[in-house]
């Protein structure tokens, strides 16, 4: 059985990674920011063995370290981890630019740094959560500095991981999940095109499955399409 | 009349390199070592208050990480202060700059590294330095798609590293086709792009 991590598990298109990834039969470490948030809890009723929920705030050094103690005191080979914790402002200011760089760009940086040496003996199959927010190239957003940057930070970082770890036969998947009726703001969004459960299913297909070439760093979205940066 | 231009970063090289050819072309020249003191950027722009104006503000952004990165080693303290001298104090200045630009020539200019384009990065270690840079451009851009309707213009250039080249006070200054109801495909100044000294397209 394949062991992954999925961080920002809470709630949301986490979540629902962690049902379909235990539905196919996967080991899942379920990063838990929200203790009192329920939904984990009651999926871990579903599959009490193969569902294990580790505190994980991937904004803090300590916690991270902390849930690779957890990880590794339950299996020494990570084969998929996926940074899909973030968080989103739709105002700007200092506080906020630090905040979501924190999250979105360093908690996903620190994470594959900390899981690294777990990650060598598995499938090493690296799977960050991009957007088209981040796409310099093609972005047309007038606001959101703070999340816009924080994505395109994440992007140069993802190809910096690439260039250092591919020739050590990791693999990397950039999604974009498209516009998620999620949680991203604090509370479920109303307006998008897709219940996290939709993005999911394709996540999954996309983390699990092969791609044309392995050599290049993508973006793929939820169609199936791919973006420059 | 005088050309009133800001320069902010002149503690590296290439930005006191700027202002110097601003002022060799008859420019009247503000200098901001760095945008990371608040006083002293609200004192200058005080100072330029009087001239009631400003043409351009250049900006050079260029921390790297002063320990030497490692995977597997790195330290977010010292990512979190590069991000934040690079992406945070060059939004803080634009913000407060906007009402003298509202009133000059409207040009907002940027110095940067062809080397931290995400797609030619060759940079494996200083993730700070990168990382800072890609959300820079992104900041960049934003403020493209938020000022162009209002007739700014917008410069992201990539200084050849042997000088040789279009000299960016040069490049700054230069005007591009444009036809407000044209798009991107005819018209340089409605799309941002980062060019070189060489006036090669850099890819993002």
């Amino acid at each position: 059985m394949k062991h992954v991590l999925i961080t920002g598990a809470d709630r949301g298109v986490g979540f629902a990674l962690a049902e379909v990834f235990s539905k196919n039969g996967y080991i899942v470490y379920a990063g838990q920011f929200m203790p009192d948030w329920p939904e984990l809890e009651n999926l871990k009723e579903r599959f009490p063995e193969t569902l294990h929920i580790i505190p994980l705030d991937v904004g803090n050094d300590v916690s991270v370290k902390e849930a690779v103690k957890l990880v590794s005191a339950k299996t020494d080979c990570l084969d998929i981890l996926i940074n899909c914790a973030g968080i989103f402002y739709q105002e700007d200011n200092r506080e906020r630019f630090l905040h979501t760089v924190q999250v979105n760009t360093f908690g996903s940086l620190r994470t594959i740094e900390a899981f690294y040496p777990l990650m060598q003996k598995g499938q090493k199959r690296i799977c960050n959560f991009s957007s088209e927010a981040g796409v310099i190239a093609l972005s047309t957003r007038p606001d959101t500095f703070t999340y816009t940057s924080s994505k395109a930070a994440l992007n140069m970082a993802s190809q910096m991981l690439f260039q250092k770890l591919r020739p050590e036969g990791f693999t990397f998947r950039l999604y974009h999940p498209g516009w998620v009726r999620s949680y991203m703001s604090g509370v479920k969004a109303t307006e998008g095109h897709f219940e996290p459960e939709e993005t999911a299913l394709v996540a999954f297909k996309q983390f699990t499955g092969d791609i044309p070439c392995e050599d290049v760093l993508m973006i793929q979205d939820v169609y199936n399409r791919f973006w420059p940066f | 009349m005088r050309e009133i231009v800001l320069v902010a970063g002149t503690c590296f090289q290439e930005a006191a390199k700027t202002a110097k050819q601003f002022h060799e072309l008859g420019a009247c020249v503000y200098e901001l070592p760095t945008a990371e003191n608040k006083t002293a950027c609200e004192a200058i722009l005080k100072e330029i208050e009087k001239e009631g104006k400003l043409d351009y503000l250049i900006i050079q952004a260029e921390y790297r990480s002063e320990s030497t990165p490692v995977f597997g080693n790195l330290d977010y303290a010292e990512m979190l202060q590069i991000y934040e001298k690079t992406v945070c104090d060059t939004y803080d200045l634009v913000e407060a700059s906007l009402p003298l630009l509202s009133k000059g020539k409207k040009r907002l200019g940027l110095i940067t590294d062809a080397a931290s384009s995400i797609r030619e990065v060759t940079e494996t270690e200083d993730f700070g330095y990168a990382m800072a840079k890609a959300g820079l451009h992104m900041v960049w851009k934003v403020y493209f798609n938020r000022l162009l309707p209002d007739g700014y213009t917008f410069r992201c250039f990539c200084p050849n590293p042997d000088g040789c080249g279009i000299a960016t006070a040069d490049y700054m200054r230069m005007d591009f086709c444009y036809d407000a109801n044209d798009n991107f495909l005819h018209s340089e100044e409605n799309r941002l792009v980062m060019r070189d000294g060489w006036f090669r397209e850099i890819s993002w």
